[in-house]
């Protein structure tokens, strides 16, 4: 069984209107920085000239790939902006010159042409990262040497408010499936499976009118609970196992549905990744949508495009509502990590006493004992046994709480205090 | 920080979902105790709305306590805090579970040395670790012998009508144990003789079931608890399946396994830890009811459980990534269980008659 709790959606503000697109921006601020990973080598100096889709900067280290510029135009300075995990990162500022220039004339190839090296070598060169958050390089899961027997496509979006990958699904359905089965293909998985939410029968009736071409594309209905979108939960669920620390020990690839598109356009027409879909939502933007958001783009002008916000006393959320981040300010950069930018206003939770109710305890998907953890955060020796490494800081424990005790910050403390002291 | 999303429970609505869940089980008793010997003449106008003063006294007084508490130790002048303040719930059960004709100053006082011996062992230990509504009813079943008695448990129309109520009754039959109240059925409707609000097993049920819908209490402990003595009790009364029932229909034991087990403070956090608790409460209860008999063993079992719970919690979040971890308690339990199951039959057939074979409708 998936243990998880029901949550709110809140997606319905964001889900109905059109993607929109932005490129009506004056600079792009292109942070030299991949997953989290700011180890990046730049390769552009200032007062050089870049096309959309040139190479920048090259990430060092075991996760080598490649960090293009999203617009065409000149590179003119270095600054520090914030970006969404809360810090300010070192950006390659670049002035456009409207002109979207290539180097070199985007392909048209089949894309179920491939061989497997020549798939690894796209999607390396193409810069292609996960884009479910994580940032991490898409073409070293595939590039080895073991049988991948399933591929599974993360179309859940657990955390309430984010649809970014719902939309996407939507308008390109027809593109995906046709990836899809071009990686299984390629790759040799015997199978390839989809998993959306059980409520989304829009979705579902999308999927279906085009999966019947593809025999070997199953689609799967997941249960509404979250965080079942978390890879761990997702593959226990459909496949009714349990790995330790990558899916791939037990033969599975798990992709999110914004990375396949990714991947899409890069073995079609060789285009390297340099824009996202990016949800902007929450109560206080008078118009929630999805945008395609150029990497290295100010979150701050598209909510200004896209209307603003509503009340001035706003709260700025990167990530979804669960696990997300709250921003210093509004002024910060969207790269490749970002899927949601979330705009509330503050509310401020009093919290009381706890109560000892054990719903923390209950409802925690790792198994963890958050409100034991924070009785024991003194005692090192007890606090190892209990384990707060294990926590995926999905923020169950915070949300169920009735005393309102954020406690998923204590536990994260009691993480960070276990890695540094072992 | 986030998550920026909260559920809507909070600790108010568990309150008053618990507040809701006692409501029937005050109207009852206030039917019980207050319109049946009103109507029958047994009792004046006074009487017939004494069931409901009964409880609203110590339920009163820990309001007041806790707000002049805060006042002077805490120096806190926003008195709305108590409507968070799980010790209302603590003054209605203190009123629930005292018999009817105990005096007035007593219900003042009951509270009283409930929160201030409370208060005592949170200074000390940081934590509530013994149940507040508990200690203060078994002073006061303890400190004042006369309403020990059990003419103290009966209400002006019982007293000229029905039996006393027998609490530590083991031995007997069929005949002399459930026939004198009239069937099991009065026992689960709750028309038996007894205290204020425990009598009714039904209303009981009811309340759990809305309680664990509404995900207010720690359901696990109740159902182990009462399983346990069932199950230990319908080893001791051989064939006969009206024993065991009995056994968890009287004394009030439902009416403790669901609303003072289940206290959030004072039971375990852990599932496991939870189980464990509901185990050994049943075991301690059969040990208290047949080896060492106390008439309030009940009560004395849930007081001594409630300073293992932190032992629990600890088992019990260890447990959950290794089942091993836990296997010593239950197998100590297991053991008790078959010990007890076996033991206590061969003890009451050496000693006193025991219970009666021929018997059932």
């Amino acid at each position: 069984m998936i243990s998880g709790v029901k949550i709110p959606e809140r997606k319905t503000m964001s889900i109905k209107n059109k993607i929109g697109i932005y490129n009506k921006m004056k600079y792009v601020y292109i942070p030299l920085i991949s997953g989290n990973d700011t180890n990046i080598t730049v390769t552009v100096k200032k007062g050089d000239y870049v096309y959309k889709g040139s190479i920048i900067g090259k990430r060092k280290g075991d996760f080598r790939i490649n960090i293009h510029s999203s617009i065409s135009g000149t590179v003119i300075d270095y600054e520090e902006k914030y970006t969404s995990n809360g810090e300010k990162v070192k950006c390659v500022v670049i002035e456009n010159d409207f002109l979207d220039a290539i180097e070199k004339e985007y392909e048209n190839n089949d894309i179920t042409k491939y061989s497997k090296n020549d798939f690894i070598k796209t999607l390396k060169d193409c810069g292609i990262v996960g884009l479910g958050g994580s940032g991490f390089p898409t073409y070293i899961k595939y590039n080895t040497t073991q049988k991948i027997h399933t591929l599974i496509i993360n179309a859940v979006e657990s955390d309430p408010y984010i649809t970014a990958d719902y939309v996407l699904l939507r308008e390109k359905c027809e593109e995906i499936l046709e990836t899809i089965d071009a990686i299984r293909e390629i790759n040799n998985i015997d199978e390839a499976i989809i998993a959306i939410k059980n409520y989304d029968t829009e979705l579902k009736q999308i999927i279906d009118n085009y999966i019947g071409t593809y025999l070997k594309i199953k689609l799967i209905l997941v249960p509404d609970i979250y965080p079942i979108g978390w890879e761990k939960n997702l593959v226990k669920y459909i496949k009714k196992i349990d790995y330790s620390n990558i899916p791939l020990e037990k033969g599975i690839v798990v992709n999110n549905v914004s990375t396949i598109y990714a991947i899409y356009e890069a073995l079609k027409y060789h285009k390297p990744l340099t824009e996202r879909i990016v949800t902007f939502t929450g109560e206080n933007l008078k118009r929630p949508q999805n945008v395609i958001v150029k990497n290295g783009t100010s979150a701050e002008e598209i909510i200004k495009k896209i209307g603003g916000i509503i009340n001035k006393d706003a709260q700025y959320i990167a990530g979804g509502s669960m696990m997300g981040k709250e921003l210093p300010t509004s002024d910060i950069v969207i790269n490749n990590n970002d899927n949601c930018i979330l705009v509330t206003t503050k509310n401020q939770n009093q919290e009381i006493e706890c109560i000892k109710c054990g719903k923390c305890v209950e409802c925690c998907p790792v198994k963890l004992s958050p409100i034991i953890i924070e009785e024991n955060i003194e005692n090192q020796e007890t606090l190892k046994k209990l384990k707060p490494e294990k926590c995926i800081e999905c923020g169950l424990c915070s949300y169920i709480c009735p005393s309102k005790i954020n406690i998923r910050n204590t536990v994260k403390k009691a993480k960070e205090k276990i890695r540094k002291e072992g | 920080m986030g998550p920026f999303i909260k559920s809507n429970t909070n600790v108010k609505k568990m309150i008053m979902h618990t507040i809701n869940a006692l409501i029937p089980i005050i109207i009852f008793s206030f039917i019980k105790n207050g319109i049946i010997p009103y109507t029958k003449g047994y009792t004046n106008l006074t009487g017939l709305f004494y069931p409901i003063i009964f409880i609203l006294i110590p339920t009163i007084s820990v309001i007041i306590y806790e707000i002049l508490y805060n006042i002077i130790f805490q120096k806190q002048t926003n008195i709305s805090n108590i409507k968070n303040n799980y010790n209302i719930i603590t003054g209605i059960l203190i009123g629930l579970m005292l018999p009817i004709n105990t005096p007035i100053i007593l219900l003042v006082l009951a509270p009283l040395i409930s929160i201030i011996i409370n208060k005592l062992i949170q200074k000390i230990f940081k934590n509530t670790i013994i149940n507040p509504a508990l200690i203060g009813t078994l002073l006061v079943l303890v400190i004042y012998p006369i309403i020990m008695g059990n003419i103290s448990y009966l209400n002006k129309y019982e007293i000229a009508t029905s039996p006393e109520p027998n609490y530590i009754n083991t031995t007997g039959t069929y005949e002399t144990m459930v026939k004198p109240y009239g069937g099991l059925l009065n026992f689960f409707i709750g028309t038996i003789p007894g205290t204020i609000g425990e009598t009714s097993v039904f209303l009981c049920i009811i309340s759990f079931i809305y309680l664990t819908y509404f995900k207010v209490i720690k359901w696990k402990i109740p159902i182990t608890y009462i399983l346990t003595v069932f199950a230990i009790t319908y080893v001791i009364g051989g064939t006969n399946i009206w024993y065991p029932i009995l056994q968890i229909l009287s004394c009030g034991l439902i009416f403790k396994a669901i609303f003072i087990t289940t206290d959030p403070k004072t039971s375990p956090l852990t599932p496991i830890g939870q189980i464990l608790y509901g185990l050994f409460l049943g075991i301690l209860t059969i040990i208290f009811k047949y080896i060492i008999p106390l008439e309030q063993g009940i009560i004395i079992s849930i007081l001594i459980m409630n300073l293992l719970v932190k032992t629990l919690d600890k088992i019990g979040s260890l447990a959950r990534f290794d089942f091993k971890k836990s296997l010593i308690p239950f197998i100590i339990a297991w053991i008790m269980i078959l010990g007890l199951s076996i033991g206590i039959p061969l003890k009451y057939n050496q000693e006193t008659p025991t219970i009666n074979e021929t018997t059932t409708t």
